[in-house]
């Protein structure tokens, strides 16, 4: 359980980065989406004990990562996959594994191997356990980032765009893998890919400019959009009158544009079911046009 | 084993391993034993043989084995310390800013490992892969020299590789490993332990021309000009005394930056 109160985090040249940020995180997969420069990296980051924040409060299963103690003790419940993985280039993936493993205090050898095996199933990298880093793909790097992440049985996961530059089958393994993990432990996921957040959350929060816009179940937000999202297909102009377009698709009868806005007045526009995805950018250019944050 | 150990142990091993892939200490270990093998090869001449040798035997009455034991030495020393001494610390200054750069330290840093044990695993892993070039460089050389010069004394070789070069190794890499952790990125890390190895020690009033005037600074400056004499100089009265006196300030001195870091850290880690 991750509890955050009125967290505040402000840079040197006086940068705003989270203003005023509280959730309360438990069990099972947490979604952060939001555009870039949102604050979720900070957020992640703080939640690590990577970063000290300017003001509030944030306990990770009951220790206050304010003190070195504390901070230490949510570490080794922790697996952590930063934005841009750094890795050595000259050990093996296997021996970068056990690395990890030693790092993150698992001391018996025999228990080590077990889990350094594991971990390299689980992201299918096994036949290339013991070639050098420096060889893998940026996707291999990916998978072995996700595995270190993986070592020490971890209570809490924060992984910052996982599945950036995989394969889709690969994305989608590695998403229901996360929602396994999720069963029994915290599994914070931030990600641009709309697709794995609503495949596999349970609850998201969507940030702004260093604040929560919305925090609940994905239903809710898709909920907010519904009666709001339409299809028009049109030989002429794209469609405007304050309408978001979120795709185009070329027909043979002219082009469909999915949009988002108050499109009844359009005579061959048919409601649609909304998306997560229209959700979440009905809510932001809502939130654009009000200039809320 | 308490979880700390363990983790330093891990370090160790781990980073003797990378050292060892990389390319830096595979060059400068080919280059100290191309250095020492060309000085050998070019002082043993006929010449020296005639000018040197026979006249130091003549006026010392050193035996063979002897006279053979001080040229190992002599012929070692100058490029094992030049190396070890200054080449070493420029080379591995970039140890911590290296991760740092390659963004290896925020997913250490995430682990439950204290920024101090982080800096001591750094510092010891660096010891360990250098000290094994040593030893290594140590047997093979000393093989060479029984075939090229003939009998010697081992006893006094190892002792210059192990209390000597090896001292140099521990006092002057620590430095240069400590020294670049407080730099934010390699290059600054580099510049930094060379203006601490050669332009401190020379605008302090010390540099490898002159001789110790067994000042406080004499000891502790990165020189470590009375190891280094004791090695060069044949019976000099109270050379080892200076020379062991340098090892322990340098110890100590190790000691104290590696306070200050820590402290430093555990100011960065908690603000």
């Amino acid at each position: 359980m991750i509890k955050i109160e009125h967290l505040t985090k402000v840079y040197k040249g006086n940068i705003t980065a989270l203003h005023d940020v509280s959730l309360e995180i438990g069990t099972g997969m947490f979604g952060l989406v939001g555009p870039n420069g949102a604050g979720k990296t900070t957020l992640m980051r703080i939640i690590a004990g990577l970063l000290h924040w300017t003001a509030g409060r944030v306990e990770v299963n009951g220790y206050d990562i304010h003190t070195l103690k504390g901070k230490q003790a949510a570490k080794a419940l922790l697996g952590y996959l930063p934005q841009e993985l750094g890795l050595y280039p000259h050990l093996t993936g296997a021996e970068f594994l056990d690395y990890v493993a030693i790092l993150k205090g698992v001391t018996h050898r025999q228990q080590r191997q077990h889990q350094v095996q594991a971990v390299l199933e689980k992201v299918h990298l096994t036949e290339v356990a013991e070639r050098r880093l420096k060889t893998y793909s940026g996707g291999m790097k990916r998978r072995i980032g996700i595995a270190q992440a993986l070592i020490g049985n971890p209570q809490l996961i924060i992984v910052d765009e996982p599945t950036a530059g995989l394969d889709p089958e690969e994305r989608v393994r590695l998403r229901n893998l996360f929602s396994e993990l999720a069963e029994n432990a915290t599994v914070i996921l931030s990600t641009h890919i709309i697709e794995d957040i609503s495949q596999s959350c349970h609850d998201l929060a969507i940030m702004y400019n260093g604040a929560v816009l919305f925090r609940g179940a994905p239903t809710e937000l898709i909920q907010k959009t519904r009666g709001q999202v339409w299809n028009i297909v049109t030989d002429g102009q794209r469609p405007n009158h304050g309408l978001n377009v979120v795709s185009m698709l070329q027909l043979a009868q002219g082009t469909q544009y999915r949009v988002i806005g108050d499109a009844a007045a359009f005579p061959n526009a048919i409601p649609t079911e909304p998306s997560l995805e229209d959700g979440y950018i009905h809510l932001m250019s809502q939130t654009r046009d009000r200039g809320v944050v | 084993m308490s979880t700390t150990l363990y983790q330093l142990r891990g370090m160790i091993w781990y980073e003797l391993k990378m050292h060892w892939r990389r390319r830096a200490l595979k060059v400068m270990m080919l280059a100290l034993f191309v250095l020492i093998v060309i000085t050998s090869l070019l002082q043993h001449t006929e010449d020296f043989e005639k000018n040197v040798y026979e006249p130091v035997k003549d006026e010392t009455g050193l035996s063979d084995a002897e006279l053979n034991t001080w040229f190992t030495i002599f012929s070692t020393w100058f490029v094992g310390a030049a190396t070890l001494g200054f080449i070493l610390p420029i080379g591995i200054a970039d140890t911590i800013p290296l991760d740092r750069q390659s963004g290896v330290s925020e997913l250490f840093h995430s682990f439950p490992v204290t920024r101090g044990t982080y800096v001591l695993g750094k510092v010891m892993g660096v010891w360990a892969a250098v000290l094994w070039g040593n030893f290594v460089l140590m047997v093979i050389t000393g093989v060479l020299w029984w075939f090229f010069l003939g009998s010697y004394q081992p006893l006094p070789y190892i002792s210059m590789w192990v209390l000597g070069l090896g001292a140099l190794t521990v006092l002057n890499g620590g430095l240069g490993v400590l020294l670049g952790a407080t730099q934010p990125n390699r290059l600054r890390a580099v510049l930094l332990t060379i203006g601490v190895m050669f332009i401190l020690p020379n605008f302090l009033g010390l540099d490898a021309n002159t001789n110790a005037t067994n000042s406080l600074w004499d000891f502790m400056s990165p020189l470590r000009w009375p190891i280094f004499a004791y090695y060069t100089r044949v019976n000099q009265s109270g050379a080892l005394a200076d020379a062991i006196v340098t090892a322990v300030v340098g110890i100590g001195e190790l000691i104290m930056i590696g306070i200050v870091m820590w402290c430093w850290l555990r100011w960065k880690e908690q603000h």
